[in-house]
C-alpha cells in the first residue's frame, strides 16, 4: 500500500512540475488563441495555420507590436476535428490564457467551442472550416474564408460556358461536401444540366477507385469535386490511373495535393480564393516571398486566410483603442469588426465582411498548367 | 460489365496490398502469440526509410532495399525492448497489447516530428496507365500484385522446405515441445520479426508511391490485417491471404450494391459473418469446444 | 477556476466509462474493446431524442441506457462465440460498425456534421448552465455509477464474474451458465456507458462520431488498466490520471508545429513505461484489501457439514449409468462401446493405461464433449450432451487433473463460488441486496468455511489461491468440489503428485465421503490408493471396459497387468 502511495505520489509529482504554466496570462501583451488540427490526418493545416498566423505576428511585433505592446500566439490542437479536444482547448484558452480573439479552424470543433466563447464573449475567426452550418449570424463567429456554395457557383457557369452537361460528382460525404452538393444540384439542373453520378466518399479516404469506376461508367462531360486538402490529389490521379478522362473541376487547390497528384492535375480548372502570388498586389508577392524565406516552402489559401485574420485583428485593436476604455476584449473587437467591415485583404482587394458574418473576397478560376496554379479569370458571384 | 471488371480488378490490387500486412502480421500473431499492434508503424517506417534514403540520393530500388531492412532492424528492436522484458515478467496479454499500442503510438509521432505530417510522394517509379478491355489500372498496380504474390510465394516455400522454416512452424505450433527439442525459441521470435516487418514494408513503400503516405497511415492497414487474419483463421499464413483477398473484393465490389461511404464497414461486417459461421476462421485450425 | 472544474468534469466521466468497462474487462475478463460504441449509443440516443422528441435530460438516459443495453445484449451473443484474441477484433468491428452507422446513416445521425444545439440538462425544475453546476451533476452520476458496480462487483453475481475470468471451464463445472454471466455484464457495462454518452452530449451540447472512435475506446481500456484491472477504486485513480496527464501536457513549452505531436509522444512513452514496470495497474486487484491476518477463528458453533436431507434409499437403480458411448477425435477412438455403472454409495476406481479414455469418459458424462454415440443415464433420467453447466445443476460435479483453480482468487471465495442456488448471482438480487440476500450470504459463507475446515485448510481463507502450494491446492479443489452439494462426485487423480502423508489424508477424506451418502468415482494410477479406497474397479483400455471387478480381482489378473505396463 506504502509502495503504491510512494508511485502515484512519484507520478503527481511529475505531472505538477510539468504543469507550471508557462508565465501568468500577461496583460502587457496581446494574446492570440488559436485552435487547429496539429495532430493527426489534417496535421499539414495545422501547420500551416500556424505558421500564417505567427508570420503576421513576427512583422507586427518587428514594427513594435501596437503601441509597444506585442503579440503573442498560444497553439492549441483539436486532432484533426474532435469536439471534445478543442473544448479543452477553448476552456483552457479562456480561463488560464484570457484570450479574448481566437482563431478556430474546421467545422465540428467550431460549432463545439461556439458556446462556450459566445459565454465568454470571446470573438472567434475561422479562416478555413467549410460547411454551410458555421454560418451563425448575430454570433461571436466571422469567417475570413469564402463560402464553399458560392464557390460551386462558380464552376457550374464555367461548366456551362465550356458546353458541358452531363456532370458527375465527387464530394466528401460531410456536411460540406453534402452541403455544396445540395446546394448546387438545383442550380445546374436550372441550367439545363443533368446529373449522371454523385458518390461520396469518407474525408481523408486514400482509396477511391470505387467511385472512380462508377463515376467512369457514368461517362460524364466532366467531374466536379466537391472536396478538399489532399484527398483531392489522391482522387484525381487514381482518376487518371483508371483511364478517366474527361475534364475535372473543384473548388480547392493545396500544393500537398498538388504533390501526390503530378502530373495527373494537368488541365484541372478551380474556382476558390484569388491568392495569387504570381500576379496580383504587392502585399500578396511580398507575404508569399516572407513565407518562403521563413518556412523554406510556397504559402497557399490557408496560410495567407490565417495571416490576414492576425491583420484584421490588428486593426480590430487598434480601432478599438481609439474608442478607449478597456479595449482588449472580446465585447469591444467584435464591435469594431461589425462597424468596420472592410479590411485590406492579402488576397489583393478588400475582405468584406456581411451581416450573417461571413465574407466576400475575390474569387477566380484557375487552371493547373505545368504542374503550377495558373490564374485565368475573376469569377463574378451572382448570390 | 465493364464496371464489374474494373471492381475485381481494383479488388484484387487492394487485397494484394492487404495480403503482405496481413501474412505478416499473422506470421508474427501465430508463431509468438503477440499481438503486435506496433506492426502498423514498422509498416510506415518502411516507406519513410526509403523515403529518407532516396532523398539522400540513393536510387530508387537502392532506397527501397534500405527502408525494408531498416523495418526489419525496427521490428527486431521493438520485440528485444519491448516485447521480451515483457513476456519475462508473465505479463497478461493486454498488458502487452497495451504496450504495443504505446509503442505505436509513441513511433508515430516521433515520424511525425522527423518528417511533418504532410503526405509523402516517392518519386521515381516508372508508371504507365494502361487500359485493357475498358479496365484501367497502372504498371505499379501491376508491381503491387507481383510482389505480393511473390513474397507470398517465397514465404511459403521458406516455412515448409527449409530448416530454419520448419523450426518456426514448430515454435508456432509449442513453444514448449520445441524447445525440448532443441531449437532456440528466442532466436526464432527475432527471426518472426524480422521477417514479418520485411514483409510488411513494401506494401507500404507501394502505397507511397502510389498515393502518398502520412505517419499515420499503419493503423488502418493493420486493422484489415488483424480482420484477414481472423477471417483466414490464426495460425495460417495461406489463411492470411486468403482473407486479405476476400476482404479486397468485397470492399470494391460491395458497392455495387452498398452505397460507397459504407465501404470502411464493410471488412468489419465480412468479420462478424465469418465468426458467427465459422469462429475458427476459413482455414484455420478448428477450436475444440472445451479444451480439458 | 472553471478549467480546473471541466478537468474535474472530465475525470468523472471517465471515471464512470472506466468503471463500467472494468467490469467487463477486470472483473470478466472479457477483453472487448468497443466500450466507446456503447458510450456513442447512449450520447446520440440521448441528444436525438432531445433534439427532435423535446424530451428531457431523463428521457434521454432511459432511452441511452434501453438502447445500449439492446445492443449489448444482441451483439454479446455472436461475440461470446470467441474469446481472448478473437474478441478483441471482433469487438473492433463492432465499434467500427456503430461508428460507420453513426457517420453514414445521415438522415439521422448528420454524420460528419454532427448533432449540434442539444440543449442543457434540466433535472426536475432544475437547469444546468453553470460549469460548476455540470461538475455536482457528474460527480452525483459518477458516484451513482460507482455504487452500482461496487454493489455488482462484492455480490456472488460478480464472485462468478471473476471466476469466469479466472477459468471458464472450472465455472462451468460448477453449474454456472457462464455465457448468461456474460450476456448480462455486457449489457449492465453498455447501459453505464450509454449514461456516461447522455451526460457528455448535454455537457459539450455538439456531438459527432468522432468523439467515440476506436481510439476513445483503447484509451478508456487504458485507464482501466492504468488505474489497476479488477479494483474499482482503481479505475478512479486511472481515470484521474489519464485526463490529468494530457492536459497538464499543454503547459509544456514547445514550437507548436510539433507540440501536439510531442504530447502525443509522451503520452505514448508513458503508457509504455507503465505496462513495462507496473503492468498491475496503480491498485491491483487485492490493493484494497486487507493484509491476510492470522488465521480466522472459526465462527460456527461445530464443524459439522451442513445438514442435507437424506438420500433416497439407495435404490436398485445404479445412480450412473453409461452405454456404448464411442467418441472419436480425428481418427482415434477415444471411447469405443463404453459401458459402465456406479451404483449409489459407492466408490468406483477407474484405471487403465494412458490414453485409455478415461478423462475423456469423465468430459462425455459431464457434458463437456458429445459422444458420437451412446446414452447417459443418471437417476434414470437421459442426460446424454446436455450443457455442462445443466449436468453439473442436476448433481454432478467433477474435478480436473489440472486443478483448474480460481488463482487469483482467496481460497474461500474459490469455495464460495461454487455453492448452489444462489439468489444473489441473478442480476436483481445482486443490484438490490436485501437482507435475505444477506442470510442467505451468510450461510453460505458458513458452509463454505465448514468445507474448508473439513480439508483442513480453515486458516488459509482469505489467502489468495496462487500462493498455495501444491497440496494445499488440491486439498482447495476437493472443498470446492463438496461445495456444490453434488452427490455424484467425478475425481480425476485426486492424489497425484502429493506426498505420501497427504495422500493418507486425502484417502481419509474422500472415504468420508461416502459416509455423508455421496457416490464417488475416481480416476487414480496409484494402485495403493485404488485398493484402499474403491470397493469397485472398472478397467479402461481402447476406450472400452475391460473388465470390473474388486481391486483384488482385477489386479491380480496377470492379462490386465500387461495391458497396463504396455508389454
Amino acid at each position: 500500500m506504502r509502495r503504491t502511495f510512494l508511485s502515484v505520489v512519484a507520478l503527481l509529482s511529475v505531472i505538477a512540475l510539468v504543469a507550471l504554466p508557462a508565465g501568468a496570462a500577461d496583460p502587457k501583451s496581446y494574446k492570440i488563441g488559436t485552435i487547429l488540427a496539429m495532430t493527426g490526418a489534417g496535421a499539414f493545416y495545422g501547420k500551416v495555420m500556424s505558421q500564417g498566423a505567427q508570420l503576421a505576428m513576427d512583422e507586427l511585433n518587428a514594427k513594435g507590436g501596437i503601441d509597444g505592446v506585442k503579440f503573442e500566439l498560444v497553439v492549441e490542437d483539436h486532432k484533426s476535428g474532435q469536439p471534445k479536444e478543442a473544448v479543452s482547448a477553448i476552456n483552457k484558452l479562456v480561463n488560464i490564457d484570457k484570450v479574448p480573439f481566437i482563431l478556430t479552424s474546421y467545422s465540428s470543433p467550431t460549432l463545439a467551442i461556439l458556446p462556450i466563447a459566445t459565454e465568454h464573449k470571446v470573438l472567434l475567426l475561422n479562416g478555413g472550416g467549410v460547411s454551410p452550418k458555421l454560418v451563425q449570424p448575430g454570433s461571436v463567429l466571422f469567417h475570413n474564408r469564402v463560402l464553399a456554395s458560392y464557390q460551386a457557383l462558380g464552376v457550374v457557369d464555367r461548366a456551362k460556358e465550356r458546353g458541358f452537361k452531363k456532370m458527375a460528382m465527387l464530394h466528401w460525404n460531410d456536411d460540406a461536401g453534402n452541403g455544396v452538393r445540395d446546394f448546387i444540384v438545383p442550380i445546374w439542373k436550372k441550367m439545363g444540366g443533368t446529373v449522371v453520378a454523385d458518390e461520396a466518399h469518407p474525408v481523408g479516404a486514400t482509396d477511391f477507385t470505387t467511385q472512380v469506376a462508377k463515376i467512369k461508367q457514368a461517362q460524364p462531360d466532366f467531374l466536379a469535386m466537391w472536396v478538399w486538402g489532399k484527398d483531392i490529389g489522391i482522387a484525381v490521379k487514381q482518376a487518371r490511373d483508371l483511364g478517366f478522362t474527361a475534364p475535372i473541376m473543384g473548388i480547392e487547390y493545396t500544393p500537398d495535393a498538388a504533390k501526390i497528384a503530378g502530373p495527373a492535375l494537368e488541365g484541372e480548372e478551380y474556382v476558390t480564393d484569388y491568392f495569387n502570388p504570381e500576379g496580383g498586389d504587392k502585399w500578396t508577392r511580398d507575404f508569399a516571398a516572407a513565407y518562403k524565406k521563413k518556412y523554406g516552402e510556397d504559402p497557399e489559401i490557408y496560410a495567407a486566410n490565417y495571416y490576414e485574420g492576425v491583420y484584421i485583428l490588428a486593426e480590430l485593436i487598434r480601432a478599438a483603442k481609439k474608442k478607449g476604455g478597456d479595449h482588449w476584449n472580446g465585447e469591444r473587437l467584435k464591435a469594431a469588426l461589425q462597424e468596420i467591415r472592410k479590411f485590406p485583404s492579402v488576397y489583393g482587394g478588400t475582405v468584406d465582411f456581411q451581416e450573417d458574418g461571413t465574407s466576400l473576397k475575390r474569387v477566380a478560376l484557375f487552371e493547373v498548367k505545368g504542374e503550377k496554379p495558373t490564374f485565368r479569370k475573376f469569377i463574378e458571384i451572382k448570390k | 460489365m465493364d464496371l464489374f471488371a474494373q471492381l475485381l480488378v481494383n479488388g484484387i490490387i487492394a487485397g494484394s496490398l492487404y495480403a503482405l500486412v496481413a501474412c505478416s502480421f499473422g506470421l508474427i500473431l501465430g508463431t509468438t502469440g503477440t499481438f503486435h499492434f506496433a506492426h502498423g508503424v514498422v509498416y510506415a517506417a518502411g516507406a519513410y526509410g526509403t523515403y529518407f534514403a532516396a532523398s539522400r540520393g540513393l536510387p530508387l530500388w537502392a532506397a527501397a532495399g534500405a527502408g525494408i531492412a531498416g523495418a526489419a532492424l525496427l521490428g527486431i528492436l521493438i520485440e528485444l525492448v519491448v516485447y521480451r522484458p515483457l513476456r519475462k515478467i508473465s505479463a497478461s496479454p493486454l498488458v502487452i497489447l497495451i504496450a504495443s499500442l504505446g509503442t505505436l503510438i509513441v513511433l508515430e509521432n516521433a515520424i511525425a516530428i522527423a518528417f511533418s505530417t504532410d503526405a509523402k510522394v516517392l518519386e521515381g517509379f516508372p508508371r504507365k496507365g494502361v487500359i485493357v478491355g475498358g479496365v484501367g489500372f497502372t504498371t505499379l498496380h501491376v508491381t503491387m500484385v507481383a510482389v505480393s504474390l511473390a513474397a507470398f510465394l517465397a514465404l511459403l516455400a521458406f516455412l515448409h522446405w527449409t530448416r530454419t522454416g520448419r523450426a518456426i512452424r514448430a515454435v508456432a505450433t509449442s513453444p514448449e515441445m520445441a524447445e525440448i527439442v532443441g531449437i532456440d525459441t528466442g532466436r526464432v521470435f527475432l527471426l518472426v520479426f524480422a521477417i514479418g516487418s520485411a514483409m510488411a514494408a513494401p506494401a507500404a513503400i507501394l502505397i507511397m508511391m502510389d498515393r502518398g503516405g502520412t505517419p499515420d497511415m499503419g493503423m488502418e492497414a493493420i486493422l484489415i490485417a488483424a480482420i484477414a487474419v481472423i477471417v483466414g483463421g490464426i495460425g495460417s499464413v495461406p489463411g492470411a491471404a486468403l482473407g486479405a483477398l476476400i476482404i479486397g473484393l468485397a470492399q470494391n465490389l460491395g458497392v455495387m450494391k452498398i452505397p460507397s461511404e459504407w465501404q470502411a464497414a464493410i471488412a468489419f461486417g465480412v468479420l462478424l459473418v465469418v465468426v458467427i459461421l465459422r469462429p475458427h476462421g476459413l482455414l484455420g485450425k478448428k477450436l475444440k469446444k472445451a479444451e480439458i | 477556476m472553471d478549467y480546473v472544474v471541466h478537468v474535474a468534469i472530465n475525470i468523472a466521466l471517465y471515471a464512470i466509462l472506466g468503471v463500467s468497462f472494468n467490469l467487463l474487462l477486470g472483473y470478466t475478463g472479457l477483453f472487448a474493446v468497443s466500450h466507446a460504441a456503447f458510450f456513442g449509443i447512449g450520447a446520440y440516443a440521448s441528444a436525438l431524442l432531445a433534439l427532435h422528441a423535446g424530451l428531457g435530460f431523463l428521457w434521454g438516459m432511459a432511452l441511452g441506457i434501453v438502447v445500449a443495453g439492446l445492443v449489448g445484449a444482441v451483439i454479446a451473443l455472436p461475440a461470446l462465440r470467441v474469446s481472448g484474441d478473437y474478441l478483441v477484433i471482433v469487438s473492433f468491428g463492432l465499434q467500427t460498425i456503430v461508428f460507420s452507422v453513426m457517420l453514414n446513416w445521415q438522415d439521422v445521425t448528420r454524420g460528419v456534421a454532427g448533432l449540434p444545439g442539444i440543449p442543457r440538462p434540466g433535472l426536475l425544475g432544475w437547469k444546468v448552465t453553470t460549469p460548476s453546476q455540470y461538475l455536482v451533476l457528474f460527480l452525483a452520476a459518477a458516484a451513482l455509477c460507482f455504487f452500482l458496480a461496487r454493489r455488482l462487483t462484492h455480490s456472488p453475481f460478480g464472485r462468478v464474474l471473476k471466476a469466469i475470468r479466472e477459468d471458464e471451464v472450472a465455472t462451468q463445472a460448477l453449474g454456472k451458465n457462464i455465457t448468461r454471466f456474460k450476456v448480462l455484464v455486457f449489457v449492465v457495462a453498455g447501459a453505464l456507458a450509454a449514461v456516461a454518452g447522455n451526460l457528455y452530449a448535454h455537457y459539450i451540447t455538439f456531438i459527432n462520431p468522432f468523439s467515440f472512435t476506436l481510439e476513445e475506446s483503447i484509451f478508456i481500456m487504458a485507464v482501466v488498466i492504468v488505474g489497476g484491472a479488477g479494483n474499482l477504486w482503481g479505475s478512479l485513480l486511472g481515470a484521474a490520471v489519464l485526463v490529468i496527464m494530457p492536459e497538464s501536457l499543454r503547459f509544456l513549452q514547445v514550437p507548436p508545429t510539433v507540440s501536439g505531436a510531442i504530447r502525443q509522444l509522451i503520452y505514448g512513452v508513458l503508457l509504455v513505461l507503465f505496462m513495462r514496470f507496473r503492468p498491475q495497474g496503480l491498485w491491483g486487484e487485492h490493493a484494497a484489501r486487507p493484509a491476510a491476518g492470522p488465521p480466522r477463528p472459526p465462527e460456527m458453533k461445530a464443524v459439522a457439514p451442513p445438514a442435507k436431507p437424506a438420500l433416497s434409499p439407495p435404490s436398485e437403480r445404479p445412480l450412473l449409468e453409461v452405454s456404448d458411448l464411442t467418441k472419436t477425435f480425428g481418427g482415434i477412438r477415444a471411447l469405443s462401446n463404453l459401458s459402465l455403472v456406479m451404483p449409489q454409495g459407492t466408490i468406483t476406481g477407474l484405471i487403465g493405461p494412458n490414453g485409455a479414455g478415461k478423462t475423456t469418459a469423465f468430459n462425455v458424462i459431464t457434458g463437456f464433449l458429445s459422444p458420437d454415440a451412446g446414452r447417459v443415464f443418471y437417476r434414470g433420467v437421459e442426460i446424454t450432451g446436455l450443457a455442462p453447466y445443466r449436468v453439473a445443476r442436476l448433481g454432478i460435479a467433477r474435478s480436473f487433473q489440472d486443478l483448474r483453480l480460481f488463482q487469483r482468487m482467496t481460497v474461500l471465495d474459490n469455495v464460495l463460488v461454487a455453492r448452489p442456488e444462489q439468489s444473489g448471482e441473478r442480476l436483481g438480487r445482486a443490484l438490490a441486496a436485501g437482507a435475505g440476500s444477506r442470510r442467505e450470504e451468510a450461510a453460505n459463507r458458513d458452509a463454505a468455511l465448514a468445507y474448508l475446515d473439513f480439508v483442513q485448510l480453515l486458516g488459509k481463507a482469505d489467502e489468495v489461491a496462487e500462493n498455495l502450494s501444491y497440496a494445499e491446492q488440491k486439498l482447495l479443489a476437493l472443498a470446492r468440489l463438496l461445495a456444490t452439494e453434488a452427490e455424484l462426485l467425478l475425481l480425476d487423480e485426486p492424489t497425484s503428485g502429493l506426498a505420501p502423508t497427504t495422500v493418507g489424508d486425502m484417502l481419509a477424506l474422500i472415504r468420508k465421503l461416502t459416509d455423508r451418502g455421496k457416490t464417488v468415482c475416481v480416476i487414480e494410477h496409484n494402485l495403493d490408493v485404488i485398493k484402499g479406497l474403491s470397493e469397485r474397479v472398472v478397467f479402461l483400455d481402447g476406450g472400452e471396459a475391460i473388465a470390473t471387478g474388486t481391486p483384488e480381482t482385477i489386479m491380480a489378473d496377470p492379462r490386465l497387468a500387461d495391458l497396463y505396463f504396455g508389454r
